[in-house]
């Protein structure tokens, strides 16, 4: 479908240059949870790619949690009361 | 009768707007006629930003409109409409924005749209979707259309949710295992050879976790995956709201409505 599209393919720099790749890569680190990386200069590029891999398992887990939760209150809670409260929660 | 009335208006509004955008806006008119919105108002919003859409980034538009027929995309675009989109100060702050309480807030009231919807649909069609597995199969789809409407469509991996993605739903029980660590300065002079087959590999199994970044390039990729775990980030944090404060009203029988401290 959209296979053709190249958002960024750099027409005058034909490479892509490696500090580009470490600035993303140290973008990607600072998103990762301090926990599994520490902040330090000395995480290699393996490691950064090796925790966001898991890192985007584990939430995909949480959400899968969270959906089975979700759906069960669903199936339980009366849905307009329990509308209008949470709603009213979330604008306050 | 009011959607041809609001087709032909539409229709009136597409005629003012890039004559080349014509037969897309075309097709997704269409299949929001057939998904019956009955507001010919709203309607023609919808396409008025479709079309600054499209003269912006087409792929946006393509996104959208195919998540028009959706049945999460039929309030939560009306919705998304309402906001003023300012072109040109996104990409200033495109990972932030995920967050913002605002964006959640607003990620959440759609989100509850999207789950009432789940909810009558279930309710309507007893039989075939009562089962536990189904139902949050369901949420758990809407919760990602809906995440991927948030994006408005500028990342490749919500284009990729909208357009109907590859199922996700099978994670391979891999574990962990464990990898020797390149030190700092072989992992330097891999990159300066592009890329050890370490890596390659672990750039594959990020490209498949990602929505539609299997074959995609190294820098993209890292875009792609910094903004999509971000947005995550925030649904994991918005749903687990939500389920507390359902869980809540639901234990509290009668609730005098109070500001619940979340």
């Amino acid at each position: 479908m959209s296979a053709r599209r190249s958002r960024s393919r750099q027409a005058g720099a034909g490479r892509i240059t490696d500090e580009q790749i470490d600035d993303l890569m140290s973008k990607l680190q600072a998103i990762l949870p301090e926990a599994r990386l520490g902040r330090n200069d000395r995480v290699s590029a393996a490691k950064v790619l090796q925790e966001a891999c898991s890192y985007i398992r584990s939430l995909h887990r949480e959400m899968d949690d969270l959906s089975e939760r979700l759906s069960e209150l669903l199936s339980t809670t009366e849905m307009s009361s329990a509308q209008a409260a949470v709603v009213r929660s979330l604008l306050m | 009768m009011e959607a041809a009335r609001s087709s032909q208006r539409a229709r009136a509004v597409i005629g003012r707007e890039k004559s080349d955008s014509l037969s897309f806006l075309d097709l997704g008119i269409l299949t929001v006629d057939l998904a019956g919105f009955d507001a010919g108002r709203k309607y023609c919003g919808l396409v008025r930003r479709l079309s600054a859409a499209i003269s912006t980034d087409l792929e946006v538009s393509e996104g959208i409109s195919m998540a028009v027929p959706n049945a999460v995309g039929e309030s939560v675009l009306m919705g998304g409409g309402e906001r003023k989109r300012k072109r040109g100060s996104e990409p200033s702050a495109p990972l932030s924005k995920w967050r913002t309480e605002g964006e959640q807030r607003i990620y959440s009231s759609r989100l509850i749209e999207a789950l009432r919807r789940v909810c009558q649909s279930s309710a309507s069609a007893p039989s075939a979707s009562s089962s536990d597995h189904v139902r949050s199969c369901a949420v758990r789809k809407a919760a990602d259309r809906v995440l991927a409407v948030s994006a408005r469509g500028r990342t490749r991996w919500s284009r990729a949710i909208l357009s109907g993605r590859t199922l996700k739903h099978r994670v391979r029980p891999k574990g962990s295992r464990p990898k020797p660590v390149i030190s700092a300065i072989v992992a330097r002079a891999a990159a300066q050879r592009r890329k050890t087959p370490a890596l390659e590999k672990k750039t594959r199994v990020l490209g498949r976790l990602v929505p539609g970044c299997r074959k995609l390039p190294l820098p993209s990729l890292l875009e792609e995956a910094s903004g999509y775990i971000t947005a995550l980030e925030m649904q994991v944090r918005a749903m687990s709201t939500i389920a507390e404060a359902f869980s809540a009203a639901g234990s509290a029988s009668l609730p005098p409505i109070h500001a619940n401290p979340m």
